[in-house]
């Protein structure tokens, strides 16, 4: 199955690699091909969500045909899942659903849980055809993931007990909900991603189902060539000017650069577990609409 | 800390933040290592924050008299991989010479924060309770107050001429600096008093209380919420000193003697958020002494002749290429990269002329982020201008 053909789309990665461009292109190339889509940014910032022209709210908001945006904020999620949970009596209760809101904002993994519940929550109504998040950062992401089960753990009974059963089944099944980790080729980036991989699978009942690397740089030469050129940089033709020697440093570094990412893609390639696509988004230069190119560009990643 | 700590490359008669005006051109962070006693390196996520304020704590080790610290409090825990050492707890590791790191095991600093500021007894309760071990990540905030916590244990150690603070993503980056009033507020709560009976009015016991102990019953199972409760009712006596000792923290950091370096990346969406936090700053009548700016394509891709003989290869120019025509067609694709990076190199250096701050370094993008003591070295020259 291909990417786009699940319910529930955790993006994620470390701070800096485009997590949320890449949610917002996956977001609206979905919502291109006739899906209804609902864009989350769940990392307490307007983030993907942000990137359409429209200031995002708690409450869904059409942006482009088939795609609707929302942001994920604390306080709001907290009174509705107040209101869900304790139904008419949460509407009479004032001052004690204040209390209550109070209380549980301060336990642990509540608020963690509010923000899956609430994404677990949109994917179950049968409102969207995919539902996807742009996360926390990993470390973060992870907490999340693991917060019904957590949170299960130290409430044994109760009603907020007996939510995280439906949530954990949901976040488990891989057919449905899919892990993206947004990666860069570089050596750090890559190390952790597999690093997050490795706890993904052991703490949490998600499984990772891409890998984009962003802002890769691809082969400026077919293999035929570039002994050619690689000799060119090296013996260069005599009394050639600032400028034309200046090019010659250039292509160097620009071939540097793409043999750097073709290494570190193939590290990667090897050390993940089967079955995980790897999608490349290249590096741009000075663009009009990032989410409009990213999102072509990843189009031409995936078989629709 | 050293208070009257003096250093040897400290002029005489300057500002602790020195006098340079906005567009003197001061290309390099010299003088703020040598005039302060902390620095607080702050921005977005992912920009190289952590790798700057590790290069600026190697360079500055060998310039400062008394040992450097480098504090980090970023939970993805680079610090360790950028120097090649394994930093556990909350304790400093010797790195080399007179550099020492630690990064920021919240669990522990939360503990000794505790038992700071009352006594062992209580201390011992707070920390048997279930409630606050699990505390530490999901506390609001909790990192950043027990970051301050354990900063104040830094700056009462005389030994450390200059510290150095590595700042959660820029999203919260201030957070830190609110982190005793927030804590305060939240624990003198009406609300709080009125559910543990310290409040004065206490309800214990009343209609209203009964209500609240059902809901509390439904949702979280009366065991997890009497948790919760203790937790509260144990934290009332412990709170006033953990405040108190962690505002003068965040009044220190304030202080002439300290510093702030924004690290930035050069994009418009992260140098917008550096305007944000820059401007919050402002509100707070601090402001960024320091910018370094990160991943700037180098300058051959900015000069215009090079530009110029991409274009005459890639026939955007009228003009003929001064290559043969062998190697013209060659160098074709490889042009073509070089057009498509002088767009972004041109694009860069127009928004860091824009930035408004004293001191601006720019590091160049590297083929590998500096992952070894030498190639941390070399960034902390580069920001030393040396």
């Amino acid at each position: 199955m291909t990417l786009l053909d699940r319910r529930l789309l955790f993006i994620g990665g470390k701070g800096g690699t485009g997590k949320s461009t890449i949610a917002a292109a996956t977001a609206s190339l979905a919502a291109s091909t006739g899906k209804n889509v609902l864009l989350i940014s769940a990392d307490g910032s307007p983030g993907a969500a942000g990137m359409f022209g429209v200031r995002p709210v708690f409450d869904a908001t059409e942006v482009e045909v088939g795609l609707h945006v929302l942001q994920i904020e604390r306080t709001a999620s907290l009174d509705e899942f107040v209101r869900v949970q304790l139904g008419p009596l949460g509407a009479v209760a004032g001052p004690v659903a204040g209390a209550f809101s109070f209380v549980a904002d301060a336990a642990p993994g509540v608020g963690e849980l509010l923000l899956i519940g609430k994404c677990t929550h949109e994917a179950r109504t049968g409102d969207w055809d995919l539902v996807v998040v742009d996360s926390a950062s990993s470390g973060h992401l992870l907490g999340e993931l693991a917060a019904p089960a957590n949170v299960a753990e130290i409430a044994p009974i109760g009603r907020i007990n007996r939510e995280t059963g439906w949530m954990i089944d949901m976040l488990g099944d891989a057919d449905f909900t899919g892990i993206v980790n947004v990666t860069l080729a570089e050596e750090v980036p890559v190390a952790e991603t597999l690093d997050f991989v490795d706890a993904l699978h052991a703490t949490t009942p998600a499984r990772l189902a891409s890998v984009v690397v962003n802002r890769t740089r691809p082969q400026l030469y077919a293999r035929s060539k570039r002994a050619e050129v690689d000799a060119l940089l090296t013996e260069r033709p005599a009394k050639l000017t600032h400028g034309a020697d200046g090019l010659l440093d250039a292509v160097e570094i620009g071939l540097a650069r793409a043999d750097i990412a073709s290494a570190i893609d193939r590290q990667l390639r090897q050390s993940l577990p089967t079955g995980v696509d790897i999608l490349h988004v290249p590096e741009l230069g000075v663009v009009d609409d990032i989410v409009d190119t990213v999102r072509h560009a990843i189009a031409d990643e995936l078989p629709i | 800390m050293n208070a009257a700590k003096p250093k040897g490359t400290k002029p005489a008669g300057t500002t602790p933040t020195g006098s340079a005006e906005p567009g003197a051109g001061v290309h390099d962070l010299a003088d703020l290592v040598a005039r302060n006693e902390i620095i607080v390196v702050a921005g977005a996520g992912g920009v190289g924050k952590t790798t700057v304020s590790a290069a600026l704590g190697l360079a500055a080790a060998e310039r400062v008299e008394g040992d450097t610290l480098v504090l980090t409090i970023d939970p993805a825990r680079r610090l360790a991989t950028a120097l090649g050492v394994d930093i556990d707890g909350n304790d400093p590791v010797q790195v080399r010479g007179g550099l020492h790191a630690a990064m920021l095991d919240p669990g522990p600093a939360w503990d000794d924060l505790v038992a700071a500021v009352t006594t062992a007894e209580a201390a011992e309760r707070v920390h048997a309770n279930p409630v606050y071990r699990r505390i530490a990540d999901t506390f609001v905030h909790g990192n950043d107050y027990a970051a301050l916590g354990w900063l104040a244990d830094a700056i009462d150690d005389d030994r450390w001429g200059l510290i150095i603070v590595d700042t959660p993503p820029s999203q919260n980056a201030l957070d830190f600096f609110d982190a005793p009033a927030r804590v305060e507020s939240f624990f003198t709560s009406p609300l709080l008093g009125w559910l543990t009976g310290t409040g004065g009015g206490s309800v214990v016991g009343t209609a209203a209380s009964k209500t609240f102990a059902t809901f509390a019953d439904r949702l979280l199972g009366a065991e997890f919420f009497g948790d919760i409760v203790e937790f509260f009712q144990l934290m009332q006596p412990v709170v006033p000193g953990m405040v108190d000792r962690t505002a003068a923290v965040a009044d220190r950091l304030a202080a002439d003697s300290s510093a702030f370096v924004a690290v930035t990346a050069a994009t418009n969406e992260v140098l917008d958020r550096m305007q944000t936090l820059s401007a919050e700053l402002g509100e707070r009548e601090l402001r960024f002494d320091g910018v370094v700016v990160n991943g700037v394509e180098p300058d051959v891709f900015a000069d215009a002749k090079v530009i110029d003989v991409a274009q005459r290869i890639t026939g955007q120019s009228s003009t003929s290429s001064p290559f043969n025509a062998t190697h013209t067609a060659l160098l074709a694709p490889g042009a073509d990269y070089v057009a498509e990076r002088a767009t972004v190199a041109r694009a860069q250096r127009a928004l860091i002329d824009d930035i408004p701050a004293q001191r601006v370094v720019t590091v160049p993008r590297l083929l590998d982020a500096p992952t070894t003591v030498d190639a941390l070295e070399e960034l902390g020259r580069t920001l030393l201008g040396e």
